[in-house]
Protein backbone atom coordinates (compact mmCIF):
# COMPACT_ATOMS: atom_id res chain seq x y z
CA UNK A 1 0.00 0.00 0.00
CA UNK A 2 2.86 2.03 1.11
CA UNK A 3 4.99 1.65 -2.19
CA UNK A 4 1.81 2.12 -4.29
CA UNK A 5 1.14 5.56 -2.51
CA UNK A 6 4.89 6.36 -3.36
CA UNK A 7 4.53 5.55 -7.24
CA UNK A 8 0.90 7.88 -7.09
CA UNK A 9 3.51 10.50 -5.80
CA UNK A 10 6.31 9.97 -7.98
CA UNK A 11 3.97 9.97 -11.48
CA UNK A 12 2.18 13.44 -9.64
CA UNK A 13 5.38 14.92 -9.44
CA UNK A 14 6.81 13.87 -12.80
CA UNK A 15 3.54 15.38 -13.85
CA UNK A 16 4.08 18.58 -12.23
CA UNK A 17 7.22 19.35 -12.56
CA UNK A 18 6.97 20.91 -16.03
CA UNK A 19 4.35 23.29 -14.47
CA UNK A 20 6.48 24.02 -11.13
CA UNK A 21 9.71 25.13 -13.14
CA UNK A 22 7.94 27.04 -15.31
CA UNK A 23 6.30 29.37 -12.15
CA UNK A 24 9.85 29.45 -10.50
CA UNK A 25 10.48 32.02 -12.77
CA UNK A 26 7.67 33.84 -13.22
CA UNK A 27 6.60 36.81 -11.62
CA UNK A 28 2.99 37.36 -10.76
CA UNK A 29 1.72 40.60 -12.78
CA UNK A 30 1.66 43.90 -10.29
CA UNK A 31 -1.56 46.72 -10.88
CA UNK A 32 -0.64 50.44 -9.97
CA UNK A 33 -3.36 52.89 -9.83
CA UNK A 34 -1.65 55.97 -11.38
CA UNK A 35 -1.92 58.30 -13.72
CA UNK A 36 -5.75 57.96 -13.92
CA UNK A 37 -5.15 54.19 -15.03
CA UNK A 38 -3.95 51.31 -13.99
CA UNK A 39 0.26 50.62 -14.94
CA UNK A 40 0.88 46.70 -15.52
CA UNK A 41 3.54 45.18 -14.70
CA UNK A 42 4.95 41.89 -15.41
CA UNK A 43 8.94 40.45 -14.60
CA UNK A 44 9.89 37.43 -15.70
CA UNK A 45 12.83 36.34 -13.14
CA UNK A 46 12.17 39.13 -11.04
CA UNK A 47 13.25 42.82 -11.01
CA UNK A 48 12.98 46.23 -9.47
CA UNK A 49 9.47 46.65 -9.21
CA UNK A 50 8.98 49.08 -6.22
CA UNK A 51 11.37 51.56 -7.66
CA UNK A 52 9.74 51.28 -11.28
CA UNK A 53 6.24 52.43 -9.58
CA UNK A 54 8.09 55.30 -7.64
CA UNK A 55 9.24 56.72 -10.58
CA UNK A 56 6.21 56.26 -12.71
CA UNK A 57 4.30 57.66 -9.74
CA UNK A 58 6.03 60.66 -9.22
CA UNK A 59 5.42 61.53 -12.94
CA UNK A 60 1.58 60.98 -13.17
CA UNK A 61 1.60 63.03 -10.09
CA UNK A 62 3.81 65.87 -11.85
CA UNK A 63 1.87 65.81 -14.94
CA UNK A 64 -1.01 65.87 -13.64
CA UNK A 65 -4.15 68.51 -15.19
CA UNK A 66 -6.53 68.01 -12.34
CA UNK A 67 -5.53 67.15 -9.04
CA UNK A 68 -2.62 69.07 -7.04
CA UNK A 69 0.56 68.17 -5.69
CA UNK A 70 3.28 68.34 -3.04
CA UNK A 71 5.44 69.75 -5.71
CA UNK A 72 4.53 71.73 -8.92
CA UNK A 73 2.66 69.99 -11.21
CA UNK A 74 0.62 70.73 -14.30
CA UNK A 75 -2.42 71.94 -12.54
CA UNK A 76 0.21 74.64 -10.41
CA UNK A 77 1.09 75.62 -13.89
CA UNK A 78 -2.50 75.68 -15.00
CA UNK A 79 -3.71 78.08 -12.83
CA UNK A 80 -1.64 81.03 -13.00
CA UNK A 81 -0.04 82.97 -15.51
CA UNK A 82 3.50 83.55 -13.10
CA UNK A 83 6.47 81.82 -13.60
CA UNK A 84 6.66 78.41 -12.43
CA UNK A 85 9.69 76.97 -10.91
CA UNK A 86 9.48 73.09 -11.62
CA UNK A 87 13.25 72.64 -9.92
CA UNK A 88 13.87 69.88 -11.67
CA UNK A 89 16.81 70.95 -13.15
CA UNK A 90 14.67 71.74 -16.63
CA UNK A 91 13.00 68.05 -17.10
CA UNK A 92 9.26 69.76 -17.41
CA UNK A 93 10.60 72.75 -19.41
CA UNK A 94 12.27 69.80 -21.54
CA UNK A 95 9.25 67.87 -21.99
CA UNK A 96 7.11 70.79 -22.99
CA UNK A 97 9.24 71.99 -25.56
CA UNK A 98 9.05 68.58 -27.51
CA UNK A 99 5.28 68.88 -27.12
CA UNK A 100 5.82 72.03 -28.92
CA UNK A 101 8.08 70.41 -31.34
CA UNK A 102 5.24 67.57 -31.75
CA UNK A 103 2.94 70.14 -32.45
CA UNK A 104 4.59 71.79 -35.41
CA UNK A 105 5.14 68.12 -36.72
CA UNK A 106 1.96 66.87 -36.29
CA UNK A 107 0.40 70.26 -37.92
CA UNK A 108 -1.60 70.64 -34.99
CA UNK A 109 -3.18 67.28 -34.36
CA UNK A 110 -1.53 66.82 -31.54
CA UNK A 111 -1.85 70.03 -29.33
CA UNK A 112 -1.26 70.55 -25.73
CA UNK A 113 -3.26 73.99 -25.45
CA UNK A 114 -6.41 71.98 -24.94
CA UNK A 115 -7.39 71.88 -21.93
CA UNK A 116 -10.57 73.56 -21.67
CA UNK A 117 -11.72 72.28 -25.38
CA UNK A 118 -10.70 68.59 -23.72
CA UNK A 119 -12.58 69.55 -20.31
CA UNK A 120 -16.20 70.11 -22.17
CA UNK A 121 -15.97 67.10 -23.90
CA UNK A 122 -15.10 65.17 -20.81
CA UNK A 123 -18.27 66.94 -19.16
CA UNK A 124 -19.94 66.25 -21.84
CA UNK A 125 -19.28 62.37 -21.81
CA UNK A 126 -20.11 62.59 -18.06
CA UNK A 127 -23.53 63.98 -18.96
CA UNK A 128 -24.65 62.43 -22.02
CA UNK A 129 -25.18 66.19 -23.25
CA UNK A 130 -23.05 67.89 -26.39
CA UNK A 131 -21.65 70.87 -25.51
CA UNK A 132 -22.64 74.65 -26.68
CA UNK A 133 -21.42 75.22 -29.91
CA UNK A 134 -20.44 78.62 -28.78
CA UNK A 135 -18.46 76.99 -25.94
CA UNK A 136 -16.74 74.92 -28.42
CA UNK A 137 -15.72 77.27 -31.01
CA UNK A 138 -13.89 79.74 -28.24
CA UNK A 139 -12.39 76.68 -26.73
CA UNK A 140 -10.90 75.80 -30.17
CA UNK A 141 -9.85 79.37 -31.24
CA UNK A 142 -7.93 79.53 -27.83
CA UNK A 143 -6.22 76.01 -28.63
CA UNK A 144 -5.18 77.24 -31.95
CA UNK A 145 -4.31 81.16 -31.81
CA UNK A 146 -0.55 80.67 -30.94
CA UNK A 147 -0.04 84.57 -30.59
CA UNK A 148 -2.12 85.07 -26.63
CA UNK A 149 -1.28 81.28 -25.75
CA UNK A 150 1.94 80.07 -25.71
CA UNK A 151 4.92 79.74 -22.82
CA UNK A 152 8.48 80.63 -22.26
CA UNK A 153 11.39 79.11 -20.29
CA UNK A 154 14.37 80.01 -18.44
CA UNK A 155 15.79 76.97 -16.91
CA UNK A 156 13.10 74.87 -14.83
CA UNK A 157 10.57 77.79 -15.00
CA UNK A 158 7.76 77.98 -17.14
CA UNK A 159 5.37 80.67 -17.86
CA UNK A 160 2.10 79.59 -19.37
CA UNK A 161 0.90 83.05 -21.24
CA UNK A 162 -2.86 83.28 -21.99
CA UNK A 163 -5.95 81.92 -21.00
CA UNK A 164 -5.12 78.36 -22.40
CA UNK A 165 -4.84 75.59 -19.96
CA UNK A 166 -2.44 72.43 -21.08
CA UNK A 167 -3.58 69.20 -21.02
CA UNK A 168 -0.50 66.19 -21.45
CA UNK A 169 -3.08 63.67 -21.67
CA UNK A 170 -1.82 62.67 -25.23
CA UNK A 171 2.02 62.25 -24.05
CA UNK A 172 2.24 61.77 -20.34
CA UNK A 173 1.96 58.11 -19.73
CA UNK A 174 4.23 57.84 -22.84
CA UNK A 175 6.79 59.99 -21.66
CA UNK A 176 6.69 58.22 -17.97
CA UNK A 177 7.16 55.23 -19.06
CA UNK A 178 10.07 56.38 -21.62
CA UNK A 179 12.06 57.66 -18.68
CA UNK A 180 11.30 54.11 -16.65
CA UNK A 181 12.70 52.50 -19.62
CA UNK A 182 15.82 54.68 -19.34
CA UNK A 183 15.99 54.51 -15.67
CA UNK A 184 14.54 51.28 -14.77
CA UNK A 185 14.35 48.78 -17.53
CA UNK A 186 18.49 49.04 -18.88
CA UNK A 187 19.15 45.80 -17.38
CA UNK A 188 16.28 44.01 -17.62
CA UNK A 189 15.46 41.55 -20.69
CA UNK A 190 11.97 39.69 -19.66
CA UNK A 191 9.15 42.03 -19.11
CA UNK A 192 6.43 43.95 -20.12
CA UNK A 193 4.49 47.44 -19.21
CA UNK A 194 1.15 48.41 -19.94
CA UNK A 195 0.07 51.75 -19.27
CA UNK A 196 -3.66 51.21 -18.98
CA UNK A 197 -3.33 49.88 -23.10
CA UNK A 198 -2.06 53.02 -24.45
CA UNK A 199 1.27 53.12 -23.98
CA UNK A 200 3.37 49.96 -23.43
CA UNK A 201 6.62 48.60 -23.53
CA UNK A 202 7.78 44.80 -24.40
CA UNK A 203 10.82 43.19 -23.43
CA UNK A 204 10.70 39.70 -24.35
CA UNK A 205 9.10 36.31 -22.57
CA UNK A 206 11.32 34.08 -20.38
CA UNK A 207 13.43 32.53 -22.95
CA UNK A 208 13.26 34.86 -25.64
CA UNK A 209 9.77 34.43 -26.78
CA UNK A 210 7.11 37.25 -28.19
CA UNK A 211 3.93 38.18 -26.54
CA UNK A 212 0.62 37.81 -28.15
CA UNK A 213 -0.79 41.20 -28.19
CA UNK A 214 -4.77 40.99 -29.04
CA UNK A 215 -6.95 43.53 -30.31
CA UNK A 216 -9.79 44.27 -28.22
CA UNK A 217 -11.33 45.80 -31.40
CA UNK A 218 -10.95 43.80 -34.27
CA UNK A 219 -12.04 39.99 -33.29
CA UNK A 220 -9.51 36.85 -32.58
CA UNK A 221 -6.55 39.36 -34.10
CA UNK A 222 -3.49 39.75 -32.45
CA UNK A 223 0.12 40.55 -33.14
CA UNK A 224 3.40 38.64 -31.96
CA UNK A 225 5.79 40.82 -30.77
CA UNK A 226 8.95 41.65 -28.49
CA UNK A 227 10.99 44.10 -27.57
CA UNK A 228 9.49 46.90 -28.75
CA UNK A 229 6.99 49.48 -27.96
CA UNK A 230 3.52 50.11 -28.55
CA UNK A 231 1.28 53.57 -28.36
CA UNK A 232 -2.67 52.54 -28.95
CA UNK A 233 -5.73 55.03 -29.14
CA UNK A 234 -8.93 53.40 -29.19
CA UNK A 235 -12.49 55.01 -28.90
CA UNK A 236 -13.59 51.81 -27.43
CA UNK A 237 -12.81 52.57 -23.65
CA UNK A 238 -14.26 56.42 -23.62
CA UNK A 239 -16.95 56.97 -25.53
CA UNK A 240 -20.79 57.45 -26.33
CA UNK A 241 -23.59 57.15 -28.32
CA UNK A 242 -26.17 59.87 -29.22
CA UNK A 243 -28.84 60.07 -31.87
CA UNK A 244 -26.89 57.30 -33.44
CA UNK A 245 -23.42 59.44 -33.68
CA UNK A 246 -20.30 58.00 -31.72
CA UNK A 247 -18.49 60.70 -30.04
CA UNK A 248 -15.32 59.85 -28.40
CA UNK A 249 -12.67 61.63 -25.65
CA UNK A 250 -10.56 61.90 -28.63
CA UNK A 251 -10.88 65.26 -29.84
CA UNK A 252 -9.51 67.15 -33.17
CA UNK A 253 -8.32 70.64 -31.88
CA UNK A 254 -8.14 72.01 -35.30
CA UNK A 255 -11.77 71.48 -35.44
CA UNK A 256 -13.30 70.45 -32.08
CA UNK A 257 -14.85 67.16 -33.14
CA UNK A 258 -15.16 64.03 -30.96
CA UNK A 259 -16.42 61.87 -33.75
CA UNK A 260 -14.17 59.60 -34.56
CA UNK A 261 -13.28 58.24 -37.83
CA UNK A 262 -11.01 55.15 -36.89
CA UNK A 263 -12.19 52.87 -33.82
CA UNK A 264 -8.46 52.20 -32.81
CA UNK A 265 -4.74 53.37 -33.83
CA UNK A 266 -1.70 52.32 -33.00
CA UNK A 267 2.18 52.97 -33.52
CA UNK A 268 4.61 50.28 -32.83
CA UNK A 269 8.99 51.94 -32.75
CA UNK A 270 11.37 52.20 -29.87
CA UNK A 271 10.26 55.57 -28.40
CA UNK A 272 7.09 55.07 -26.23
CA UNK A 273 6.84 59.14 -26.19
CA UNK A 274 6.60 59.92 -29.37
CA UNK A 275 4.26 56.87 -30.08
CA UNK A 276 1.81 58.20 -27.53
CA UNK A 277 1.60 61.45 -29.61
CA UNK A 278 1.39 59.61 -32.64
CA UNK A 279 -1.41 57.11 -31.77
CA UNK A 280 -3.70 59.99 -30.72
CA UNK A 281 -2.71 61.99 -34.20
CA UNK A 282 -3.41 58.81 -36.26
CA UNK A 283 -6.98 59.08 -34.64
CA UNK A 284 -7.01 62.94 -35.29
CA UNK A 285 -6.01 62.52 -38.55
CA UNK A 286 -8.07 59.88 -40.18
CA UNK A 287 -6.70 56.87 -42.76
CA UNK A 288 -5.95 59.25 -45.23
CA UNK A 289 -2.51 60.54 -43.37
CA UNK A 290 -1.49 58.05 -41.54
CA UNK A 291 1.44 56.10 -43.67
CA UNK A 292 2.78 59.50 -44.45
CA UNK A 293 3.09 60.70 -41.18
CA UNK A 294 4.38 56.66 -39.98
CA UNK A 295 6.82 57.07 -42.39
CA UNK A 296 8.15 60.69 -41.51
CA UNK A 297 8.88 59.66 -37.91
CA UNK A 298 10.15 56.39 -38.85
CA UNK A 299 7.42 54.03 -36.98
CA UNK A 300 5.31 51.60 -38.15
CA UNK A 301 1.76 52.33 -37.66
CA UNK A 302 -1.71 50.33 -37.62
CA UNK A 303 -5.28 50.85 -37.77
CA UNK A 304 -8.89 49.75 -37.64
CA UNK A 305 -11.82 51.98 -39.44
CA UNK A 306 -14.48 49.36 -37.94
CA UNK A 307 -14.41 47.34 -41.19
CA UNK A 308 -10.65 46.70 -42.47
CA UNK A 309 -7.23 46.71 -40.54
CA UNK A 310 -4.80 48.63 -42.20
CA UNK A 311 -0.73 48.52 -41.21
CA UNK A 312 2.75 48.82 -42.50
CA UNK A 313 3.79 45.79 -44.51
CA UNK A 314 6.16 44.58 -41.96
CA UNK A 315 3.74 43.79 -39.21
CA UNK A 316 1.80 40.90 -39.42
CA UNK A 317 -2.17 40.24 -37.94
CA UNK A 318 -2.66 37.15 -36.70
CA UNK A 319 -5.77 35.53 -36.45
CA UNK A 320 -6.60 33.19 -33.25
CA UNK B 1 0.52 -0.10 -16.25
CA UNK B 2 3.23 3.19 -15.78
CA UNK B 3 1.78 4.13 -19.19
CA UNK B 4 -1.33 3.72 -18.59
CA UNK B 5 -1.40 5.91 -15.19
CA UNK B 6 0.92 8.38 -17.27
CA UNK B 7 -1.62 8.61 -19.61
CA UNK B 8 -4.84 8.81 -17.60
CA UNK B 9 -3.09 11.37 -15.66
CA UNK B 10 -2.36 13.76 -18.48
CA UNK B 11 -5.90 13.11 -19.34
CA UNK B 12 -7.09 14.09 -16.70
CA UNK B 13 -4.63 17.58 -16.39
CA UNK B 14 -5.85 18.54 -19.82
CA UNK B 15 -9.54 18.27 -18.68
CA UNK B 16 -8.33 20.84 -15.27
CA UNK B 17 -6.56 23.13 -17.53
CA UNK B 18 -9.00 23.20 -20.21
CA UNK B 19 -11.44 23.79 -17.77
CA UNK B 20 -9.95 26.61 -16.48
CA UNK B 21 -9.27 27.60 -19.88
CA UNK B 22 -13.24 28.21 -20.40
CA UNK B 23 -13.51 30.39 -17.00
CA UNK B 24 -14.00 33.97 -16.75
CA UNK B 25 -13.83 35.97 -14.14
CA UNK B 26 -13.93 39.15 -12.48
CA UNK B 27 -11.78 40.73 -9.92
CA UNK B 28 -12.50 43.59 -7.93
CA UNK B 29 -9.33 45.38 -6.91
CA UNK B 30 -9.50 48.69 -4.64
CA UNK B 31 -6.06 50.25 -4.78
CA UNK B 32 -3.54 47.76 -4.85
CA UNK B 33 -5.93 45.27 -2.74
CA UNK B 34 -7.91 42.22 -4.72
CA UNK B 35 -11.27 43.15 -2.80
CA UNK B 36 -12.97 40.00 -4.52
CA UNK B 37 -12.30 37.56 -7.56
CA UNK B 38 -15.95 36.02 -8.50
CA UNK B 39 -16.07 32.87 -10.77
CA UNK B 40 -18.84 34.48 -13.23
CA UNK B 41 -18.83 31.09 -15.38
CA UNK B 42 -20.56 29.64 -12.46
CA UNK B 43 -22.95 32.06 -11.70
CA UNK B 44 -26.72 31.29 -12.36
CA UNK B 45 -28.30 34.74 -11.42
CA UNK B 46 -27.15 37.85 -11.48
CA UNK B 47 -25.59 38.40 -8.13
CA UNK B 48 -24.71 42.53 -6.88
CA UNK B 49 -22.53 43.31 -4.00
CA UNK B 50 -20.93 46.60 -2.48
CA UNK B 51 -17.50 47.48 -1.66
CA UNK B 52 -15.95 50.58 -0.11
CA UNK B 53 -14.07 52.70 -2.84
CA UNK B 54 -11.19 55.03 -1.56
CA UNK B 55 -13.83 57.87 -1.47
CA UNK B 56 -17.10 56.67 -1.63
CA UNK B 57 -18.75 53.15 -1.92
CA UNK B 58 -19.72 51.20 -5.19
CA UNK B 59 -22.09 48.58 -6.42
CA UNK B 60 -20.79 46.12 -8.64
CA UNK B 61 -23.19 43.82 -10.93
CA UNK B 62 -22.02 40.25 -11.44
CA UNK B 63 -23.54 37.78 -14.19
CA UNK B 64 -23.08 34.66 -16.25
CA UNK B 65 -20.27 35.70 -18.57
CA UNK B 66 -20.21 39.88 -17.80
CA UNK B 67 -20.14 42.42 -14.84
CA UNK B 68 -20.61 46.21 -14.48
CA UNK B 69 -20.25 48.82 -11.78
CA UNK B 70 -24.11 49.51 -11.45
CA UNK B 71 -23.74 52.85 -8.81
CA UNK B 72 -20.46 54.84 -8.12
CA UNK B 73 -20.37 57.93 -6.08
CA UNK B 74 -18.02 59.33 -8.53
CA UNK B 75 -18.21 62.63 -10.21
CA UNK B 76 -17.93 61.32 -13.84
CA UNK B 77 -20.12 58.29 -13.45
CA UNK B 78 -17.95 56.89 -16.87
CA UNK B 79 -17.57 53.45 -14.66
CA UNK B 80 -21.59 53.16 -14.64
CA UNK B 81 -21.88 54.30 -17.98
CA UNK B 82 -19.72 52.07 -19.27
CA UNK B 83 -22.42 48.78 -18.71
CA UNK B 84 -22.05 45.31 -18.74
CA UNK B 85 -18.37 44.05 -20.18
CA UNK B 86 -18.03 40.20 -20.99
CA UNK B 87 -14.60 39.82 -23.02
CA UNK B 88 -12.25 38.38 -21.39
CA UNK B 89 -9.21 41.24 -20.85
CA UNK B 90 -11.70 44.41 -20.69
CA UNK B 91 -11.60 46.11 -17.74
CA UNK B 92 -13.62 48.77 -15.94
CA UNK B 93 -11.88 51.54 -14.08
CA UNK B 94 -13.03 54.13 -11.71
CA UNK B 95 -10.10 56.43 -11.23
CA UNK B 96 -12.37 58.36 -8.69
CA UNK B 97 -12.13 55.78 -6.50
CA UNK B 98 -9.30 53.85 -7.23
CA UNK B 99 -10.97 50.99 -8.49
CA UNK B 100 -10.33 48.05 -11.06
CA UNK B 101 -12.93 45.26 -12.07
CA UNK B 102 -11.05 43.47 -14.67
CA UNK B 103 -12.33 40.30 -16.47
CA UNK B 104 -9.85 37.78 -16.98
CA UNK B 105 -10.07 34.31 -18.29
CA UNK B 106 -10.30 32.24 -21.31
CA UNK B 107 -7.03 34.24 -22.17
CA UNK B 108 -5.48 33.42 -25.34
CA UNK B 109 -3.37 36.49 -25.44
CA UNK B 110 -0.37 38.09 -22.96
CA UNK B 111 -2.27 41.64 -23.51
CA UNK B 112 -4.61 43.21 -25.16
CA UNK B 113 -4.65 46.78 -26.34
Amino acid sequence: MERKTRRILRGLVFLFAPLSSCSSSYQEDTIYNVFDSYLTTRFYGGGDLQSLEEGYRSYSQKLNAYSSSDSANLLTLNSTNEAVDFADEGEMASLLRDCLDYQKKTDGAFNIFTGHLNALWKDALANRKLPEEAALAAAVKESNDPTTNYLSFEGSKVTRHGSATLDLGAIGKGYALQKVKEKNLASQKAYFVDAGSSSILLGEKSGGGSFSVGLKDVKNAFLSLKNTALGTSSISEQSMTLNGVTYSHIVNPKTGSAIPTLTMAMALGEDPEMLDVLSTSFMVLGAGEIEKMAASFGVLYLYYDGVKVSHSSSLEVLYH
Amino acid sequence: MGAIVLSSGGVALYEVLKKKESALSAKVYCEKTLLEEVDLSALTEEVDKTYEGSKTAFKVGFKKGAVAILESGCPSQYCVHQGWVSESGRSIICAYNSVLVSLSGTAQDDLRV
